[in-house]
């Protein structure tokens, strides 16, 4: 197994624990160190190679050492670690080592030891270690310039945590926008990405909305796609070449096809990683001014979309606790 | 304007000129919560059958037709779709439609001629036995919470309640299951002790859960393995239209005032098959029910 060419495109790479090398034991995936300071991979320990008690303890006189591994080398990290086969990549990062209160980590899972969000500021825009499997700088990086605008996370020491994936947030994101291109023609830009809890507080209007459950091993919450309902005219005159001025309850159907193809992109993208959610379907709502609040009691993300037929929203929210 | 095809949702095709079908046809999608795609000429039919990849089931009301009309759309319906349900209106009987269901009707036709056979027609689709399992299930679980609430007994119908709808999604592998409780509240609030209406919602979500979970017991007896997903609260007065995507043929039951009722309904995503649970249920084992 060999590295890629270019040796920092770090996006074919993830990073994982030391603690989880024993010491002593042959490891069945080839280890690279990331040396922050000159932006560089340099390959660490060969595939079959016997974890040593003095690599270990010369990486431990490193500052901030990174030990990543391939992306293609996870499942058998897995097989090495003992980990379920649907443990989601981004479980793999723990993000509690590095724990400084001020320090974004969007890390997954609902395991122990799981995770936290914190927030950095500055420092993540410069960081790209951070976004491998995490939010891009396009969705984070303009609240992430400001240190002082987002709070530090309170819940740090809070045994419910937060638990969120970024790579499903990522996964979403992307999703969304490659469905809404597809079916509309219309390009889909990422406009923000907050708490839940934040965006309840904002007079967004929906009147159509979809929601679908979200089950798998580690994940459990609900998923929605809100619309206005111009917004939502606009995306399905476009999607269908023909000219509706009024949502009835027959072409609210559409929030649910919109729904369902994000869904269903999303869970074969996210399956592709290892993570086995299951099959759903979604319901549909029809209303005006609609409260969705109720709907989905649990903390999670809300991602605003932006296009030429107005703003949408998407609502994730992800049960806690386990 | 019509509405248009969407290609994930379930269609049950309707087939008629005739303005009283089209309306009980309509009428009958709503209360089955069925998307109902009505075409009014053997071109729209065929257009439509491109698009819609699995019907759920075809409606031809062949009393208004044309003379040749039943011959053109016979040689469709037989060209496509052996294996999807037909149920075919006439007034006079006549041959060659064995892989349909034919109800003849009497001029003038009166609004039970329809309405009882589309019924029957909806319920042939539900899994076997699957109102048994849900009686079975309600009756286990419901009276452990809401001592006063009765027995539960089918219903031919869903039953729109004017408080909350719980939904659950059931899951597992490409079958699919959609669970849902209707709740009359304030009705139900007016049986309870102050401390119990505080707890209320909660209430509602466990027994939902727990009957669910009896259900996917059945299940697992017929060889198939379901995980239950987490509650879905509407507020149905905050949103007056709730559906699903797909039209799930659903068992439904209720106590004897409708405070509560129950649907469940399953599918197949990728082949028709369709379950067929057992009779026997034994006791009501919950004890070993997985809840969130």
């Amino acid at each position: 197994m060999s590295a890629p060419k270019d040796p920092v495109d770090l996006e074919n790479y993830f990073i994982i624990e030391v603690e989880n090398l024993r010491v002593g034991s042959e490891l069945p995936f080839d280890c690279f160190l990331y040396l922050e300071r000159n932006q560089k991979v340099l390959h660490w320990i060969r595939n079959g190679t016997v974890f040593s008690p003095d690599r270990k303890e010369k990486l431990e006189k490193l500052e901030k050492p990174r030990v990543l591994i391939l992306k293609t080398a996870v499942p058998s990290f897995k097989q090495y670690t003992g980990m379920p086969t649907g443990t989601p990549e981004a479980q793999i990062i723990r993000g509690n080592k590095v724990g400084r209160e001020d320090a974004i980590h969007v890390t997954g899972g609902a395991g122990k030891g799981a995770d936290v969000i914190h927030v950095r500021g500055k420092v993540l825009v410069e960081d790209p270690i951070r976004v491998f499997g995490g939010i891009s700088k396009q969705t984070l990086g303009a609240k992430a310039k400001s240190p002082g605008t987002l709070e530090r996370n309170a819940e740090s020491t809070n045994a419910n945590r937060l638990k969120v994936d970024a790579t499903f947030l990522n996964v979403a994101v992307t999703s969304t926008q490659a469905v809404i291109s597809n079916i509309c023609k219309i390009q889909v830009q990422l406009e923000a990405t907050s708490k839940r809890s934040d965006a309840q507080k904002s007079t967004f209007p929906i009147d159509v909305a979809s929601f679908i459950g979200l089950t798998s091993q580690t994940i459990r919450g609900t998923i929605g796609l809100c619309f206005p309902e111009q917004t939502f005219l606009a995306l399905v005159n476009a999607a269908t070449d023909l000219i509706f001025t009024d949502v009835q309850p027959e072409l609210a159907i559409g929030a649910g096809e919109f729904m369902y193809q994000i869904f269903e992109t999303t869970r074969l993208n996210l399956n592709g990683l290892g993570y086995e959610i299951d099959q759903a379907v979604p319901s549909l709502v029809l209303g005006r001014g609609l409260s969705v609040l109720h709907v989905m009691p649990d903390p999670g993300f809300t991602i605003q979309f932006k296009s030429p037929a107005g703003p949408f929203r998407f609502e994730i929210g992800i049960k806690t606790g386990g | 304007m019509g509405a248009p095809i969407f290609p994930s949702c379930s269609y049950l095709v309707a087939v008629s000129s005739s303005a009283d079908f089209e309306l009980q046809i309509q009428a009958a999608g709503q209360r089955h919560q069925c998307q109902v795609f009505l075409c009014n000429s053997l071109e729209t039919f065929d257009q439509a059958m491109s698009v819609i990849a699995n019907p759920i089931g075809i409606v031809v009301d062949f009393t208004q037709s044309e003379p040749d009309l039943p011959g053109r759309l016979r040689v469709s319906l037989e060209k496509f779709f052996k294996s999807v349900p037909v149920l075919a209106f006439r007034h006079s009987s006549v041959s060659g439609y064995d892989y349909a269901k034919v109800v003849l009707l009497h001029k003038p036709v009166s609004l039970n001629d329809w309405l009882v056979p589309i019924d029957e027609y909806f319920a042939s689709m539900v899994a076997k036995n699957l109102d048994l399992a849900l009686r079975h299930s309600a009756n286990e679980i419901f009276p452990r919470f809401f001592s006063a609430l009765g027995s539960f007994s089918s219903i031919p119908v869903y039953q729109a309640a004017d408080g909350f709808q719980i939904n659950y999604s059931l899951s597992g592998g490409d079958l699919i299951g959609l669970g849902v409780s209707r709740v009359k509240v304030k009705e139900l609030e007016n049986m309870l002790s102050p401390e119990q209406r505080s707890k209320l919602m909660d209430t509602l979500k466990e027994a939902t859960n727990q009957c669910l979970g009896l259900i996917i017991q059945q299940v697992a007896k017929i060889g198939q393995s379901l995980k239950l997903g987490l509650p879905t609260v509407f507020d149905l007065s905050k949103m007056p239209t709730v559906r699903s995507l797909r039209f799930f043929p659903s068992a439904q039951v209720a106590d004897p005032r409708a405070l509560i009722s129950m649907q469940v309904g399953f599918i197949h995503l990728t082949r028709g098959a369709m379950l067929e649970f057992p009779k026997d249920f034994g006791s009501g084992d919950s004890g070993d029910i997985e809840f969130l």
